[in-house]
Order: structure tokens, then sequence, then C-alpha cells
């Protein structure tokens, strides 16, 4: 079934962001899309969110089999007790710039985890039944990311203000 | 919800497709809904698939039946040209006849270890012939009298005789040439005739 111009650009979108999520690259999420708009199309397959996700998500699995392209970003060990940012000064995130970067050293599951969760508004019970994890390892995923984000920007803004 | 999941859902909101690719992907689905209407319209005239499965049985039954038949034949053929190579093979080893009389009686007394009677060929295929006499062999594994009879010019034939197994009964009337032999197949009162003579 065919979405509407509007349903349709939004899906597109949330394929996208998703695809971000995962790959932290502009143009490979684009890329990715595009596959796995493609694939759900020729399989005739609905065209809804949670189809376009698999979609998109089976073929960043294969890429990254493929390319080895697993990118294991040890961040606690640097950041692990430099936990300066308070919750108040979160409001000042404002600076997508920074947080940009910030999530760029998230590993692809954690970043996917937190999309899906911050984002997308999944639970971390959906996130885990999709992704086949288990709801706790889903929450670790979730706080380790949300840590590793204050951690990074907290540093870079130390760094900044000497 | 904590501020940094705003902030990651703020940053990802602002993440969006251009006009351009919007329009590219569109473009593709209105593709494959063309493709996929001409592939539900071509459906349409092709016959339910109950029909579909009973015509498929219907012609895999024909199938079978036809490759049964063929199967049938050639099984008639490959024994009917099995008992011709061994017959021909035996015709031309010639070999000397053990008990050697002039009388089909007398034959089948002497080989009494056959369990069927010996009998004189019908007429279509004795005329002519005398009787010198035999000796035993097999058929396809069917204990079976070898006969030597001779023409009027001295022309040797050589005259199988066996009982008619339920793998022979398969066997029809007929003319084999092997190994340049000429042999004819018959079949009288439930016995498996063969004459052989070698070819001109």
């Amino acid at each position: 079934m065919p979405a509407t111009p509007d349903s349709l650009h939004e899906l597109l979108n949330q394929g996208y962001r998703y695809a971000l999520s995962l790959c932290h690259d502009a143009s490979r999420a684009d890329d990715l899309l595009q596959e796995g708009w493609l694939a759900l199309l020729q399989a005739n397959g609905p065209r809804e969110k949670a189809y376009l996700f698999r979609a998109i998500r089976s073929r960043y699995l294969n890429q990254i089999k493929r390319e080895k392209l697993v990118v294991m970003v040890p961040l606690e060990s640097d950041y692990e007790n430099n936990l300066s940012l308070e919750r108040d000064e979160l409001s000042s995130l404002a600076d997508m710039q920074e947080l940009e970067q910030a999530l760029g050293k998230l590993r692809p599951v954690e970043r996917e985890a937190l999309f899906l969760h911050a984002a997308e508004g999944y639970t971390a019970e959906e996130i885990g039944q999709y992704t086949g994890q288990a709801r706790g390892t889903v929450l670790s995923l979730i706080h380790r990311a949300r840590h590793k984000l204050k951690s990074w920007i907290s540093q870079q803004r130390e760094v900044k203000h000497g | 919800m904590v501020d940094i999941d705003r902030s990651v859902k703020t940053y990802y909101e602002q993440n969006q497709l251009s006009e351009e690719q919007l329009q590219k992907l569109a473009a593709m689905q209105d593709k494959a809904t063309t493709a996929q209407q001409k592939v539900s319209t071509a459906q349409q005239h092709v016959p339910p698939k109950q029909w579909l499965r009973r015509s498929a049985l219907a012609v895999a039954s024909i199938m079978v039946a036809v490759l049964l038949f063929i199967v049938s034949g050639q099984n008639d053929v490959g024994i009917a040209e099995r008992v011709a190579q061994e017959v021909a093979m035996n015709h031309n080893k010639a070999l000397a006849v053990e008990y050697q009389t002039d009388s089909y009686d007398v034959l089948s007394q002497r080989m009494n270890k056959l369990d069927f009677k010996l009998r004189a060929p019908t007429a279509a295929f004795n005329e002519g012939l005398a009787l010198i006499g035999g000796r035993y062999c097999s058929i396809q594994g069917e204990l079976a009298a070898q006969i030597k009879m001779v023409d009027e010019t001295g022309r040797v034939y050589t005259l199988y005789q066996t009982r008619s197994n339920e793998m022979l009964q398969v066997i029809n009337a007929d003319r084999i040439q092997s190994a340049q032999v000429n042999i004819r197949l018959w079949r009288e009162q439930g016995l498996l005739f063969a004459l052989a003579e070698t070819g001109e």
C-alpha cells in the first residue's frame, strides 16, 4: 500500500534518522535508507516504520560484516571519572555541533539504542525485542550512551574554558 | 526524559532529507507500484490456483503414464535384446551337442533336468530343418535347451527353448539381429523359443 505524500516524507525522514543513528554519517545514512527502501518496495512490504527500520538495520549489519567496520571506541577509560557536567547544565547542549561530535564517539549499538529510546520513544523492552537483546542490555546501552555523551561534552568544555 | 535525551531527539529531528532526496525515494515507490500493478493485472488472467493445481495434476498424471509406458516398452525391448545377445553369443560358440538325436521326444527324455517337455516348433519355424541334438544352457538365468538343427544346405541353426518366466513373459514375437546373428523370438504353449542363424 503506497503511503500518502506527507506520511511518506515523514516515514522516509524517520528512516534516514535511524540510518544516521546507526552509521553517524549523512551520506552513508542516505545510502542505507535508499537500499532499505528499495528492498521494502521490491518485497512489496508494508510502508511502515518498523519494516523500514528492519530493512535498514539488516543492510547496516551486512555492511559491518562485509567491511568489518565495527567501531569500538573505549570511551569509558577516558571519561569514566570525568563527570563534571551536572544535570542542570544539560540545557546548554543546544550546541548541536558539539552533540554531533559526541554522538560520533558512541558505539553504533549505543547510538542506536539511545536514538530509538530518546528520539523514537521506544521502551527498553521494545528496543530489546526489535534488536534481539535483553531489556537489561538495552538499558545498559542507553545508560552508557548518556554517560559517554555527558563525559565527552564536559571534557570539551573544560578544555575550552581552561 | 532527561535533558540529554531531549537534546538527542532535537539533534535527530534537525536532520532531514532534502526535497531532492525525498522526490527520488518517492519516485522509487511510484515505479515499484506501477510494476506491481502490471503483475497484478497479468495475474488476473491466470486461472485460479485450484484450476492450476488440477491442471498440474492432470499433466503430471499423463506424464507419469507416458513415462511408465515408455519404460515398460523399453523393458520389453531391453529383455528381448538381452535374450537375443545371449542367444547370439551361444550360437556363435558353436558348442557340440551333448545329446545327439533326431527326435524331440528322445531329446526331451534325455534332458530330464528341464522342468518342461521339449517340443518341435510349429511348422512355420521348423520347415526344412533337421534336428541334430541338444545340450543344456541358460537364458537369462533360466535353465534352457540349446538344440542344433541344419537345413537342406547344411546351414546350422540353433533353437533355444525355456520356460517363460515372469521376466521373459514380456517378450513378444520379434526378429532381432545381434552379433551378425539373425534371431527370431516367439512363444508357444508357455515356452519361449529363439531360433538363431548366422546372418548372410
